[in-house]
């Protein structure tokens, strides 16, 4: 008799849980064919077979990404840095590269990177962008990172969850949601790209095949206002990016040191510069030398190292605008083109010089003059908008 | 293998179970007890097959230590005892604490002797003491039973084998042989299932959520506030327990499915009043070990005062040195040594604490003493002793008189005081939470025993399982692995 309870309270038990566990199982087919519980490794290749954008509102990982990227694709040249080096495209250069922005939001995590890096792959030059930031005495430089651990494939609660949090506060609505649970749909009004992640199937945000990033949303103007407009707003926040310090830290420039012998040591040839912000941003760092004084011998410092370093800090040096620039400390591809054309003037004997597509670069540069992309012959049909003037600065866009 | 791994949980398991019921159905019970013997080390050797050898050797060896002294005279036992015990404790010294040996010797001759990095076997510590035990009690003519199958699953038995519990030979060989329990139970099924998942959920959605703070206390902050100590502190001696317990829960929940039950580890420590009540709640196997086969042989309670107190520091120097070779283990064995005599003389007085007072005594001696047990070395312990004293700053005086005014600003200038140990507004209601858990709830040997079959139990155990088995992702390793 006992034991007859216990078989049926065995089966009460196991329905309860089945029944507990359905709307994660629903949850778990929609982060599925949203590819947001797809292993990083398997996207690389997805996104190389049908040139794809990775968008992820899920999985937060740029450095196991990227690592992912770099062995799939093994390129002769890779860019390293924060989000402000991801406008760094492969159509720049005539060798396979691959941009490794993202994946390093302090020195300490570059350092990691390129030691797991180059396990896997030692490319022959590593563009490397400097924040300044990263050298304030008053930066906190983190020197662990929980989140390296997710590959894209784990599975928790929160993911399994977050989808009905997204439809509650209306990031997705009930129409987005059954599209992809029952139609596996990839697509969006604002592009023609196949997209992998819901951040990308919602607005085509994300990374290129070659790890660039692609702000689709910003640029055709449906990016909500008030993220694309730090550092043109009246004040630079001293907590995040635009962080206040008094003296250069001593600990960053011991982890540069350390960072770069790494890559000498792997026979890889580092060039170092200095991203711009934005001309009212340096206007403004420039107002305030009590608070940002740091920042000149940051660039003094740079200019001292025995390698090939180019400071950028002032985008008029690259002969760009605020027109080219996606927020107050984001540049746009063009921008970045301006950049490479001004380094190999400036020193035509550049390590850069036997990689970087003068001829094709020069030509989009001129064409795309005061936008922040280009849209390259083969990406003509990919795009149903033209380029705004998401940042209201009056710019011509045509 | 991790129990608290979807391998484990989905496959490993079950398959173990099926396979060893189906076999015991067809009266195959011997198949049934190898198979059991080959899953255990299959579990054993999913970590490192290369360490599947070491304790093969160790059984063989211990074994026939064992079957030799059955037959041995009185004279020749005690030699061969001593030669088995030397055995096991030759193997755990140089698996576990050569290089701590070797570094000390360096210290104190200056020399530079190179250091073996030995990767510690996992659970060497374990099935070292439950094969000294059974030695012992074969010396004693307590261990009666010599097939060698039996023995090979005394000691491999996959619940018991990396983190314990420490077993009695005596309380687990009839278990094996009790021919009811060679058919599938449903209640011991459901029991275990209880303790499996309620010992999960402690693993996975306590015990690492305060790890993360503990862990960048001791290991990553370079200083700690008042506030970020006592949290790093207090985290810690949660996250011990909840770990522990947990590990144990599953260990005891497992076995249960099989319808062996395996000893209690853990009855709520925290609730102890005193350091003694403390030790008989806490890792009660280990206690029962050392009291058993170092305290008593010693001499016990029934030699001179000052004997016994020596006797104490010894046993509790043992109880150190066993998890872990470190002077820090040491410091924290013999704090417990120190306070269970202080405790000894305080008797003597017959002076009755109010037993709150006596609660709060204790648990912040425990709590204290738990730094020097999980810090890495005496300058992070040290670091975490500054920061508890204030020594540091209060973290965030100047917040003070706006932190009150809300529950918001509350949260912020939480966030703020506990910046270098990547705590929030949150972190301190989670500690309280896990300390009421900890101090006022049942435990789980309660709940299991009290546990009845109806539909309120299958939704909160539906619920647990689930919530426990989606927040597996992390798979951290239990803290006693490393013992």
């Amino acid at each position: 008799m006992r034991m007859k309870k216990y078989r049926q309270f065995l089966k009460l038990y196991l329905w309860i849980t089945a029944v507990m566990a359905l709307p994660l199982l629903i949850n778990l087919l929609f982060i599925t064919n949203a590819h947001e519980h797809t292993a990083f490794r398997e996207i690389v290749k997805i996104q190389h077979t049908k040139d794809a954008i990775y968008g992820t509102a899920l999985n937060q990982n740029t450095f196991a990404y990227k690592i992912e990227l770099v062995r799939f694709v093994k390129p002769k040249i890779i860019a390293l840095g924060s989000s402000r080096v991801l406008e760094l495209r492969e159509e720049f250069f005539n060798a396979p590269f691959v941009n490794c922005g993202g994946a390093m939001n302090n020195l300490e995590e570059g350092k990691v990177f390129l030691m797991e890096l180059f396990r896997h792959h030692k490319p022959e030059v590593l563009i490397l962008g400097l924040d300044f930031w990263w050298f304030s005495n008053l930066f906190n430089q983190r020197a662990t990172f929980d989140y390296h651990r997710n590959t894209g494939a784990d599975l928790t609660l929160d993911k399994l969850i977050k989808p009905y949090d997204f439809l509650i506060s209306s990031k997705i609505s009930p129409r987005d949601y059954l599209q992809i649970l029952l139609l596996k749909n990839d697509k969006n009004h604002i592009t023609n790209y196949n997209n992998l992640g819901l951040t990308a199937i919602k607005r085509s945000d994300g990374f290129r095949k070659d790890g660039s990033y692609l702000y689709a949303s910003t640029i055709s103007g449906f990016a909500p206002e008030g993220q694309r407009i730090i550092g043109f707003n009246d004040r630079l926040d001293p907590k995040r990016r635009f962080e206040f310090g008094t003296d250069l830290s001593r600990n960053s420039l011991d982890t540069l040191t350390e960072l770069l012998k790494i890559c000498i040591n792997h026979n890889v040839v580092p060039i170092i510069f200095i991203p711009p912000v934005s001309t009212v941003a340096y206007k403004r760092i420039v107002s305030r030398p009590e608070k940002y004084g740091y920042v000149l011998r940051f660039q003094e410092y740079v200019g001292s190292l025995s390698y090939e370093t180019y400071d950028f800090h002032d985008i008029r040096k690259a002969e760009s605008t605020d027109c080219e620039c996606i927020d107050g400390f984001h540049i746009g591809d063009v921008a970045y083109q301006k950049i490479l054309l001004k380094i190999l003037k400036q020193n035509p004997d550049s390590v850069l010089s036997k990689y970087v597509n003068t001829g094709l670069i020069g030509r989009m540069a001129l064409e795309h003059t005061g936008k922040v992309m280009t849209v390259f012959e083969a990406d003509q049909d990919k795009f149903y908008y033209r380029e705004a003037d998401f940042l209201k600065l009056g710019c011509q866009k045509n | 293998m991790l129990f608290n791994s979807y391998i484990f949980i989905f496959l490993f398991l079950p398959a173990t179970l099926i396979v060893y019921f189906l076999l015991n159905n067809r009266r195959l019970t011997l198949a049934s007890k190898t198979w059991l013997v080959f899953a255990s080390l299959f579990f054993y050797g999913w970590w490192n097959p290369i360490y599947v050898p070491l304790i093969l050797g160790s059984i063989l060896f211990n074994y026939a230590i064992g079957v030799t002294l059955s037959g041995a005279k009185n004279f020749q036992s005690k030699f061969i005892l001593i030669s088995g015990i030397a055995g096991n404790l030759g193997l755990l010294a140089y698996f576990k604490y050569m290089d701590f040996f070797i570094t000390n010797i360096n210290y104190l001759t200056g020399g530079h002797i190179r250091l073996l990095q030995i990767t510690l076997p996992l659970g060497i510590s374990f099935f070292t003491f439950t094969q000294i035990a059974y030695l012992v009690d074969a010396y004693r003519r307590l261990a009666k039973e010599y097939s060698f199958l039996n023995y090979f699953l005394f000691v491999t038995f996959f619940p018991h084998l990396l983190a314990g519990p420490i077993i009695h030979h005596q309380e687990m060989m009839p278990q094996f042989d009790r021919l009811k329990n060679k058919l599938l139970n449903h209640r011991n099924l459901v029991h275990g299932l209880l303790l499996f998942f309620i010992g999960l959920f402690k693993k996975v959605v306590i015990a690492d959520t305060l790890a993360v703070w503990a862990d960048q206390g001791f290991d990553h902050a370079a200083v700690l506030n008042l506030v970020e100590a006592w949290t790093v502190s207090l985290s810690y001696s949660l996250q011990l327990y909840f770990d522990f317990s947990g590990y144990t829960d599953m260990a005891l929940g497992s076995s249960l499915m099989f319808n062996i039950r395996l000893p209690i580890n853990f009855n709520s420590p925290y609730r102890s009043s005193s350091i003694q009540e403390f030790w008989r709640r806490w890792h009660m196997t280990l206690g029962r070990f050392v009291r058993d086969y170092v305290y008593i042989p010693l001499g016990g309670n029934r030699v001179p005062e000052m004997r016994i107190i020596i006797n104490l520091f010894v046993t509790f120097f043992i109880i150190g040195l066993w998890h872990g070779a470190g002077w820090t283990f040491v410091c924290w064995g013999l704090m417990h040594g120190v306070a269970i005599v202080v405790q000894r003389i305080w008797g003597k007085l017959h002076i009755t604490l109010p037993r709150f007072l006596a609660w709060i005594l204790t648990f912040s001696f425990v709590n204290f003493s738990w730094i020097f047990f999980r810090a890495r070395n005496f300058d992070d312990a040290v670091k975490v002793v500054k920061g508890m004293f204030g020594i540091n700053g209060l973290g965030g005086t100047e917040q003070i008189p706006n932190a009150f005014r809300s529950l918001k600003r509350f949260q912020l200038a939480l966030k703020h005081w506990l910046g270098n140990i990547d705590g929030d507004g949150q972190t301190l209601t989670f500690i309280i939470v896990c300390l009421i858990l900890s101090i006022y709830f049942r435990n789980s040997n309660y709940m299991e025993e009290r546990f009845s079959p109806n539909w309120k139990n299958a939704c909160i155990l539906g619920a647990l399982s689930l919530y426990a088995m989606l927040n597996l992702q992390k798979a951290s390793q239990f803290i006693y692995f490393n013992f």
